[in-house]
């Protein structure tokens, strides 16, 4: 009587969807498991209630969301990838390890025969769950990074649980040894090896695949059991909670994870019950896919005079060519025809769910000015260009009827020539700018004069002004902040006729500028501290500044859109992008293409649930005048709604070695920024990008960037999280932003599901 | 031969074996007929059905690996057919006792004897004493019986085992006896005295005995009457003197002269050329019909019917013609 | 002259039996100090009942067991302390041919790859030659090149026991030993499997030492007979000789029950 193999087609159902869902987790879900939302609100009887996670299943989220409002479907569906994997791995370390061991063994070794036997009595007498929990559980594995934890994982678990296979492989091998046609095959003169390989191994692969199935299925109940003691791959360990004075760890993966879930979601078991019941039934669904897929492998493999025994014998000594040499016709066909199905199906697959983030710019069609900037006409034309576009994308303007939001940025002046030297007798040193020193404020001057050192001195209690008169003044910025040394210079300048001021830049802090402010009488220099130690060298020289400006308008404009989300409960929610449009070089048009291109594209994705606020800001090129500042001030949107501000306005060439990059604004107390965040890290070192850190200073609980006040503007002013990507120039210029644009295009587009 | 006389009558038996794309008949077609006190020989080659015909008049083969798809068997008037598993236990063992081609596994080997034989009869319901036991060791042939009931199955020689062995299934006084293959996994200096004491014990105790052999000289040197089998038929049956001296059936032609030829020392060895068909190429023709030498067209249109020719029974198309 | 093919001089085999690290060490001498030449193109039959050493002695001569004492001289080379590496290229002129039982051929390897095996280990002929090699062992040992991809399990036991004898003269090996090569086959084929080894013998000017429990089969096989009990030879001698006028009491016992 023929009878279906039935643990075999079950098995197989569940293996297939866990490989599809493993390749394609965006077909099955359509939440990026990154995406975490904390809080929910409804308007019930018009009145807005405000909800926390964890919330149950409902129809949005299907499996509900864990307490760090992580949507439990997703989470799972893309977690499905890491946990199968690890169990798959660690299975394949554990046959790499104990078939070899075990034949060597068979044969007569006795020192591999005594390691298989005292390693299974010692992991027999102490459970490998034990010391896979302690070994794992040390400092060294819980700081590594996920890769090195992973390898770590997968080596600790291997070797904990290889000597139980490897003696029940060492049993087997035994037993086919005592089999009367291995007599035959030793008088025949075969080697042990090719015996081995091929008398012992075919009769051992039956059992060897049900095995290795088996051990997968093992391994994930390993795993999960290791999750519920809080052990798992990327193990963070973020002290959640230390009020009662004991740290109580909020145990975390940065990865989607299974086993990572159950431990995450231990505390809450009673509130939220939907949370790690949902992750163990993936466990147990997958633990009996495997052992059904073993089992009814092991049904097919047990019939006789079976051909795969054949092919498998010719695979494992890898004749390739013989196996097709003696396919028959049919089987042939058959070899073709699973083939192509599948590379038909994956092909499929990956062609249903290629969302096509890759932008194109570079247009020509695009007649864009040589060189942009603030108060300049080409600036109010490239404005009025944005603002177009962005009505014409269906971009609505923030307030009232203008895209285009002006700010003052005073009487200012754009600086066409500048010179700053000092004057040592015989041979001057001339300073180089934007490197040295940049003009903050000026006019049309070209005068000399000493200097006057106040870097020591303490000026806030100056009473005598006098000491300062036809000097240059020069301040450290270190010691002051910027509304100190603002009142410093506007009470010299009062008081004594000083011929200008040297401030001292603080340290990474960049110097550069093209737009001063504009004053006859008064030159503000920021100059760098190796210029304060050349200055220091020669205290009694003179120095010269001389600069030719043009006057420019004094209004600067920043152009903003929002783009409507269009989910009824997160669509006032915010993702801020901000974005320049000032530039100097033509090659650096480019940008501009790529910012507008960007823009574009974001819109046309047909996800948006929250809203997108695009904001090109005016002015960037220069610090004192970059439209961030302004619009910190005086923000048109609900600054709570704003769940993340990325910053591109560090995009500043089309081509460019490293990326700078920093998620130090976006700590995990702002859960959808962290994690939008971290997918960008995840996703920049995916694609082999160079990423350079930002230097922060820790103040408070929280990080400040030091090379640039703008870095800064809106996390500290407006509280949005911000995440800072840029470009850095270099000789070198081995990355484009085509690569980089899909892959900001992508994470906000998964995360914004 | 009058119907009071037949201890057992087996008619029209046919079984067979689940196999992974089906079922496969092994037995096609099995009749013979025990009479108290005689000793039936079936005599085939490997494949040829004997092993499991005698198996299934007990049905000891399990039910999910063959299925009897016809025949009865009469014991005694009545049907082993019919019976449900637990009366056949009464009758396995006890009325009709059964000797195993591996013997020597048969026994317990943490058991002393005299509490294995003890057993067989405690088993079955019947009066046991070690008196009983000690005559049934000495029926088999055993010295220094009081020793031997102490002692242990590997404190003993194979032979004696040998011995032990049958007395373990003449103890009950069984009606029949079966014996799969005595002979085969003993020494051939043993040979003889283990078929001389089956000799001795059919005579003794008037029990009636069946030999499967693939033999011929033991069948020769036993018994009465001769089954024999080919491809899962019964080709030819019939008393052994007439047999050997007037074989009907071609295959039993050949088989003696093969037998004969190899004793003789004739230099190249009389043989059947091909091998015997495996059930796997059962088909509806003669079983023999493609080694025949004096086969015929219709040989190899179906299956021949059995006839019977002066109290003999054969199965060929040749005497049909007559 | 004949050359001797193989001179074994008191060959001993001892197993030492321990039931447990407390119980006093038992030796049992399966073989005990045989001694027997076998010259070449003659037929040297060993008879005995199971556990007599005749199986044991087969091991030994292989080498696929060590032997405790004595010498074994193959062709003049004393094989009896070759490390397994040395004896592997010696392989070839000794050779065995197997009782057939369940599983003596490796029943997941074809009949192609079971023949084709001793060709490629010891490299009889070129590469490109092997299939046309198999098909001709094949024919010689009376099956059709048809057979050539089935497994064991869909032959009968008379064409597993040709497959074996394929086996054993792929080698080209001049020195066969038959461990009881037709006991487990049916009558009518018995004799078929004994006319290939005979007419192979002649074919191939082979060697035998025929190692089996049936006297008849010696008879007809062997010119020679080695009659061994508890593991020592207790009879040597032409096999006419032997057999019309035993001297050994387990002579008179073994011919004593052929049954009639």
């Amino acid at each position: 009587m023929k009878k279906n193999n039935l643990p075999l087609i079950l098995g197989s159902v569940v293996l297939v969807i866990i490989l599809l869902v493993m390749l394609f987790p965006q077909m099955f879900v359509d939440q990026s498991p990154y995406t975490i939302q904390h809080m929910r609100f409804t308007h019930e009887s018009g009145k807005l209630a405000v909800e926390r996670a964890p919330f149950p299943p409902s129809k949005d989220n299907f499996l509900g969301n864990d307490h760090l409002g992580r949507d439990i479907l997703s989470y799972i569906i893309y977690g499905t990838r890491m946990t199968i994997s690890l169990g798959v791995l660690i299975a394949i370390g554990q046959f790499l390890l104990a078939i070899p061991m075990a034949l060597i063994a068979g044969f007569g070794n006795r020192i591999a025969k005594s390691v298989i036997i005292q390693s299974s009595v010692i992991f027999s007498a102490i459970p490998a769950l034990l010391i896979a929990i302690i070994l794992l559980k040390l400092d060294f594995f819980v700081e590594l990074d996920k890769q090195k934890s992973a390898i770590a994982f997968i080596l600790v678990l291997t070797s904990v649980s290889w000597a139980r296979l490897s003696g029940l492989i060492l049993e087997r091998v035994e037993a086919i040894l005592t089999q009367p046609f291995i007599r035959g095959e030793v008088a025949t003169g075969k080697k042990h090896i090719k015996i081995a390989m091929e008398n012992v191994m075919p009769h051992l692969a039956p059992e060897l695949i049900v095995l290795f199935f088996m051990e997968i299925a093992r391994n994930l109940s390993m795993m999960m059991q290791l999750g519920i003691f809080a052990v798992f791959v990327g193990n963070l360990g973020l002290i959640n909670d230390a009020t009662a004075g004991v740290p109580i760890n909020l145990e975390i993966s940065f990865e989607p994870e299974w086993a990572s879930m159950l431990s995450t979601s231990r505390t809450v078991i009673s509130t939220a019950p939907w949370a790690i019941l949902y992750p163990a039934l993936a466990f147990f669904i997958s633990v009996l896919g495997f052992n059904l897929f073993g089992e009814g492998l092991r049904i097919a493999l047990q019939k006789k005079d079976s051909r795969a025994v054949l092919v498998f014998r010719k695979l494992i000594n890898l004749d390739f060519k013989y196996i097709w040499k003696n396919s028959e016709a049919k089987s042939k066909n058959t070899i073709l025809m699973w083939t192509f199905g599948v590379i038909f199906v994956i092909g499929l697959f990956s062609w249903v769910n290629h969302e096509d983030y890759s932008i194109r710019f570079g247009d020509e069609s695009l007649k864009l000015p040589e060189d942009v900037v603030i108060g300049t006409e080409s600036a109010i034309n490239t404005a009025n260009y944005i603002a177009s576009k962005m009505s014409q994308i269906g971009i609505e303007p923030m307030e009232g009827k203008n895209y285009l939001i002006g700010y003052d940025i005073g009487p200012s002046y754009l600086i066409e020539s500048q010179i700053f030297k000092l004057n040592i007798l015989g041979k001057p040193i001339e300073f180089e700018k934007d490197l040295d020193y940049a003009f903050m404020t000026s006019g049309d001057i070209n005068e000399t004069g000493p200097i006057y050192d106040a870097t020591h001195e303490d000026l806030f209690n100056t009473q005598d002004f006098s000491r300062f008169e036809d000097h240059y003044v020069m301040i450290d910025k270190a010691y002051y902040n910027d509304g100190a040394i603002a009142s410093f210079v506007d009470n010299i300048s009062r008081n004594a006729r000083i011929k200008g001021v040297l401030l001292v830049a603080r340290k990474d802090e960049v110097i550069g500028n093209v737009i001063v402010h504009a004053s006859e009488d008064l030159a503000v220099l920021l100059i760098s501290r190796e210029v304060l130690d050349k200055l220091s060298e020669y205290p009694d020289s003179s120095i010269t500044i001389s600069t030719a400006v043009k006057p420019i308008d004094s209004i600067g404009n920043n152009v903003v859109g929002i783009f409507q989300g269009a989910d009824k409960n997160i669509g006032d929610e915010a993702i801020v992008i901000g974005m320049n449009y000032n530039y100097l070089e033509s090659s650096n048009k480019n940008v501009l293409d790529f910012n507008l291109k960007l823009m574009e594209k974001l819109c046309s994705l047909d996800s948006n649930k929250r809203s997108i606020i695009f904001m090109f800001l005016d002015g960037t090129i220069n610090e004192a005048q970059h439209g961030i500042h302004y619009i910190a001030q005086d923000f048109p949107y609900s600054s709570q709604k704003v769940q993340v501000y990325i910053d591109l306005t560090g995009i500043e060439s089309s081509m460019f070695e490293k990326v700078e990059f920093s998620t130090a604004q976006a700590p995990i107390t702002r859960p959808f920024a962290w994690s939008l965040g971290h997918h960008l890290d995840k996703e920049l070192i995916k694609k082999g990008f160079e990423v350079q850190q930002l230097e922060t200073l820790f103040v408070g609980g929280e990080y400040v960037f030091t090379a640039s006040e703008a870095d800064n503007a809106l996390f500290w002013n407006r509280g949005m999280p911000t995440i800072i990507i840029g470009t850095v120039k270099a000789e070198q210029n081995t990355q484009t932003l085509e690569e980089l644009g899909s892959i900001i295009l992508e994470v906000i587009n998964k995360n914004n599901y | 031969m009058t119907h009071e006389n037949k201890l057992i009558e087996v008619t029209d038996l046919k079984v067979s074996f689940y196999h992974e794309s089906g079922k496969l008949q092994v037995v096609r077609g099995f009749d013979m007929s025990v009479e108290k006190g005689k000793i039936i020989g079936i005599l085939g080659e490997s494949g040829s059905g004997k092993t499991v015909s005698a198996t299934s008049i007990l049905k000891l083969e399990e039910d999910d690996v063959s299925s009897i798809d016809s025949g009865e068997v009469i014991f005694k008037g009545l049907n082993l057919m019919e019976l449900s598993e637990s009366e056949l236990r009464k009758i396995r063992g006890n009325r009709i006792s059964y000797i195993f081609q591996n013997a020597s596994s048969a026994l317990n080997p943490f058991k002393s004897i005299g509490k294995q034989l003890t057993e067989v009869l405690k088993n079955h319901k019947l009066a046991f004493s070690k008196e009983l036991v000690l005559q049934a060791l000495v029926e088999v042939g055993i010295e220094d019986t009081e020793t031997v009931y102490d002692m242990y199955p590997f404190q003993l020689s194979g032979g004696q085992n040998q011995r032990i062995m049958i007395a373990q299934c003449i103890i009950s006084r069984p009606d029949l006896l079966i014996a799969d293959e005595p002979t085969s996994s003993i020494d051939a200096s043993l040979r003889k005295i283990v078929l001389d004491l089956l000799k001795e014990i059919n005579k003794k105790n008037n029990m009636s005995i069946i030999i499967i052999t693939h033999d011929f000289d033991v069948a020769k040197y036993l018994c009465d009457r001769l089954v024999i089998m080919y491809g899962g038929l019964v080709v030819e049956e019939g008393p052994l003197n007439e047999i050997f001296a007037n074989p009907f059936h071609p295959y039993t032609k050949e088989l003696i002269v093969c037998a004969g030829s190899l004793k003789k020392g004739d230099e190249i060895v009389y043989t059947l050329e091909g091998s015997p068909p495996s059930p796997f190429e059962f088909a509806d023709e003669c079983p023999f019909a493609k080694r025949c030498k004096v086969r015929l067209p219709e040989c190899t249109s179906e299956i021949p019917r059995t006839l019977e020719i002066s109290g003999r029974k054969v199965r060929c198309i040749r005497y049909e013609k007559r | 002259m004949q050359c001797v093919a193989l001179k074994v001089q008191d060959l001993s085999k001892h197993f030492i039996i321990r039931k447990s690290v407390f119980s006093k060490k038992k030796i049992i001498n399966a073989v005990n100090k045989i001694s027997f030449e076998v010259k070449q193109y003659e037929s040297l039959g060993i008879i005995g009942e199971s556990g007599s050493g005749k199986t044991t002695i087969a091991n030994m001569l292989l080498k696929l067991i060590d032997s405790s004492e004595g010498s074994i001289e193959l062709f003049g080379v004393n094989i009896t302390k070759l490390s397994p590496d040395a004896m592997r290229s010696h392989r070839k002129d000794i050779q065995i041919i197997f009782q057939y039982t369940h599983a003596v051929l490796d029943p997941k390897m074809t009949i192609e790859e079971l023949i084709k095996e001793p060709l490629e280990i010891h490299k009889v002929v070129n590469e490109d030659e092997y299939d046309a090699e198999v098909d001709r062992l094949l024919t010689m040992v009376g099956l059709s090149s048809s057979e050539r991809k089935k497994f064991p399990s869909q032959l009968s036991g008379g064409q597993n026991q040709r497959i074996i004898i394929a086996r054993a003269i792929a080698t080209r090996a001049k020195l066969i030993i038959c461990d009881e090569p037709v006991s487990s086959l049916d009558v009518s084929v018995q004799g078929q499997i004994l006319n290939l080894l005979v007419k192979l013998k002649k074919e191939l000017g082979l060697t035998y030492v025929l190692i089996s429990h049936d006297l008849s089969v010696v008879k007809h096989m062997c010119n020679r007979i080695a009659v061994m009990y508890q593991g020592e030879i207790v009879e040597l001698g032409e096999t006419g000789k032997v057999l019309s006028n035993p001297t050994n009491p387990y002579t008179k016992k073994l011919i004593a029950s052929i049954l009639d």
